[in-house]
């Protein structure tokens, strides 16, 4: 009978249309995203709470978020993708209901598709979506005459309205009598005059949707003085504000880790837990903070329609560079973390563009390539000012450039090299400025952290316990001697650290850093730090920690640290810190890819090792050469 | 769709869209064929609709048009596959 609920819902739409608002109005918080690595499709499913009559309880029906297209005769890889989605369904058309959702002030857009589905035999509803926008516009539908010329149910809603829900659960609680032989779809001039028709529009005005904001925010030299402005307080934000949680992290699994070394016996299986298993999952929770501020950032610029000026705003510098505008954020980004960044090149239609930004963005200095530099500068540049400019300030600012140059730099290169078959465009609509809608934001922001937590943080934890591994054994005769050694002397502080030290240096770690030697004694490089390159292949930060427990240092100590190598000397009595070695490791640092949550996303959205790899082998060619002129020059 | 769509108007100064003046109002006359064309009709980019330039090309980069009902964002050179024409002020809207 009539009261029969369909056994799932659909909503499908036109980009833009408000169809994903709608959809977490229905399920509340009872979805999750599926995403198509490399594409920008997204597929979300979840569940509706329907009072079903016969049972006299609540039913929870399937609801799917289908990827929004203009139509669907595809365009590019990813609407292609999108209609794959679509046409999944399609088995399943006689007991599910299509929620159409259109965006009421561009109706006639919207038309196309929701025919084409008609006549895929989808049972429809017609929601005209952003009634309150249409009204503010000045738009005037009406709706009983589509109703009776579509064949169908349409309901005008404001998705962020109270009365929307039940609207929309009632009409799908009727939705049983809905036909699913549609009747022929009309040709183009009975739709264009049906609308005029039905849909009336005021007088259009030339100027109407040049909103008071736009003039400034899409001037072009004010646009970007406002741009970079913004900027820089998000990064501000980011770096002021994710360092609390950031070190309450820190501190928290330290305490977790001694309490879990404290309460088990000492032994290989505690040292595993606590500094392999432990540690590596500490590295992954550390990363949180900074990349759900960033996310946050990027999610309320896309929400509210900004992010869109901003495509606008560098298009055509970025396209000098086999970039699109859209590859701003990606690159800006980067520079606090390329996780987060490289995840938002999805907006990027074009491949050859996505795969352009997805592989200079880490070159981008990063956050995790600053306590690096503040440790190297703090070594051989001298704490002086020239007028205004503060030298150590200057070469910070030189290594931030250094990145930008490097990444526009080989995007150059690729765009040179690698000739593009889909041509690359940027027409896009640049939506109304709305109000973001906090609780989308905060579910994109979490959907992403925990893609990033679960995905790379496998593999940063795998790599962490291999590192522990090899930085923690060694062969056995050595390691026993060692041990005999240090258990004849006094136990202090000091003597801890040395045997802390030289068991590193003994280790399949410090083996290693041992055989690197002669490849980068070029650049002035001794196998002490050879150990930290090769640690910190998990992440940059590690070189810190690294670097003290070489050089004994007990805690990881900044200033202390720096204390410690400027005093260090080679075997023939010359520093091994010089202006020459440190600007090379620098640079080397500014280069090399040596973040494994980077290698596993790009893994992830390239769906290949071989772009990685690439990715791996350039930026340690681009490191090693240019560590290798700095010391050259420098030395 | 062909050699693009053509309406049988007689307008005054047809003109690409990359160079109409902004802040006046202009009607589409045809799509010259473009490998966007298809995405072009789907966001209303299509023969007889009225337009605006809100934001004509700087140096180069992208217009902003309004649609009417939406805002949409172009190259110069996606710009340059659409003609154009000043709408005539004595029309009825």
């Amino acid at each position: 009978m009539s009261n029969q609920l369909p056994h799932s819902i659909l909503l499908a739409g036109n980009p833009n249309s408000g169809k994903t608002t709608l959809f977490n109005l229905l399920t509340g918080l009872r979805h999750k995203t599926a995403n198509y690595p490399g594409v920008t499709v997204e597929t979300r499913s979840g569940t509706v709470k329907m009072y079903n009559s016969s049972s006299g309880g609540f039913d929870q029906l399937p609801c799917i978020d289908l990827p929004g297209v203009y139509s669907l005769v595809p365009d590019s890889a990813d609407e292609e993708a999108a209609v794959k989605a679509i046409q999944g369904q399609l088995p399943y058309a006689a007991g599910s209901v299509l929620l159409y959702v259109a965006d009421t002030t561009n109706l006639p857009r919207s038309l196309d598709l929701f025919f084409q589905l008609r006549e895929l035999g989808f049972r429809m509803l017609f929601i005209l979506n952003m009634a309150d926008l249409a009204a503010r516009s000045g738009i005037v539908t009406d709706t009983a005459a589509l109703e009776q010329w579509l064949q169908c149910p349409v309901l005008s809603i404001n998705s962020r309205g109270g009365t929307a829900l039940k609207q929309i659960k009632d009409a799908i609680r009727n939705s049983s009598a809905l036909p699913q032989h549609a009747p022929p779809t009309p040709d183009a001039s009975e739709i264009s005059a049906r609308v005029a028709a039905y849909w009336k529009h005021p007088r259009f005005n030339p100027a109407a949707f040049l909103q008071k904001a736009d003039v400034y925010l899409m001037h072009p030299v004010w646009g970007i003085l406002i741009f970079m402005l913004l900027m820089s307080l998000v990064f501000q934000a980011v770096f002021a504000w994710a360092s609390y949680p950031m070190e309450w992290i820190e501190t928290g699994m330290a305490a977790l880790s001694s309490f879990i070394a404290g309460q088990l016996p000492p032994g290989v299986f505690t040292d595993l837990l606590t500094e392999g298993i432990l540690a590596g999952v500490s590295g992954v929770l550390v990363f949180i903070p900074q990349i759900a501020f960033l996310f946050l950032f990027v999610a309320i610029m896309e929400e509210s329609g900004y992010m869109a000026r901003v495509s606008f705003l560098f298009d055509r510098f970025m396209r000098r560079f086999g970039l699109n505008g859209r590859s701003t954020i990606a690159l800006i980004g980067g520079a606090a973390c390329a996780v987060p960044s490289i995840l938002s090149a999805r907006t990027i239609s074009n491949r050859k563009e996505r795969l352009i930004t997805i592989f200079v963005t880490p070159l981008m200095s990063c956050s995790a390539r600053l306590p690096v530099y503040t440790v190297l500068i703090a070594l051989v540049v001298p704490d002086q000012r020239y007028f205004i400019f503060n030298l150590q300030g200057m070469v910070l600012m030189g290594l931030y450039v250094a990145g930008i140059a490097s990444a526009l730099g080989t995007a150059w290169l690729l765009n040179l090299l690698f000739p593009g078959k889909e041509t690359g465009f940027l027409m896009m609509e640049l939506p109304f400025y709305k109000r973001p809608h906090w609780t989308g934001v905060f579910d994109t922001v979490r959907s992403k952290v925990m893609t990033f937590v679960l995905d790379a943080g496998k593999i940063i934890v795998a790599i962490s316990i291999v590192l522990w591994v090899l930085a923690s054994y060694g062969p056995a005769a050595r390691m026993n001697d060692i041990e005999k050694r240090y258990a004849a002397l006094e136990q202090s502080e000091e003597n801890k650290n040395r045997k802390a030290a030289e068991k590193l240096e003994n280790s399949y770690a410090g083996i290693m850093g041992k055989k690197l030697e002669p490849a980068i004694r070029p650049l002035g490089f001794d196998w002490k730090i050879g150990i930290a390159l090769i640690t910190s292949f998990a992440a940059r930060e590690v070189f810190v920690g690294t670097m003290s427990t070489l050089y004994s240092v007990g805690s990881e100590d900044e200033a202390r640290l720096t204390e410690k190598l400027h005093e260090q000397k080679r075997a023939d009595g010359t520093p091994v810190f010089t202006l020459g070695v440190s600007v090379a490791l620098m640079l080397f640092y500014a280069f090399a890819m040596q973040c494994m949550s980077t290698f596993a996303v790009v893994k992830r959205e390239t769906q290949s090792w071989r772009i990685p790899a690439a990715q791996f082998v350039y930026m340690a060619l681009l490191a090693w050469i240019s560590a290798f002129i700095a010391y050259i020059l420098l030395s | 769709m062909g050699e693009g769509l053509r309406l049988n108007f007689a307008y005054l100064c047809s003109m690409l869209l990359s160079e109409a003046p902004a802040g006046k109002k202009l009607h589409i006359d045809a799509l010259r064929k473009n490998p966007l064309e298809l995405r072009m009709h789907y966001m209303g980019l299509r023969p007889g609709v009225t337009l605006a330039v809100v934001r004509a090309s700087f140096m180069g980069g992208p217009l902003a048009v309004n649609l009417g009902s939406s805002m949409l964002a172009l190259r110069k050179e996606e710009a340059e596959w659409i003609e154009v024409s000043l709408a005539n002020p004595t029309e009825i809207e």
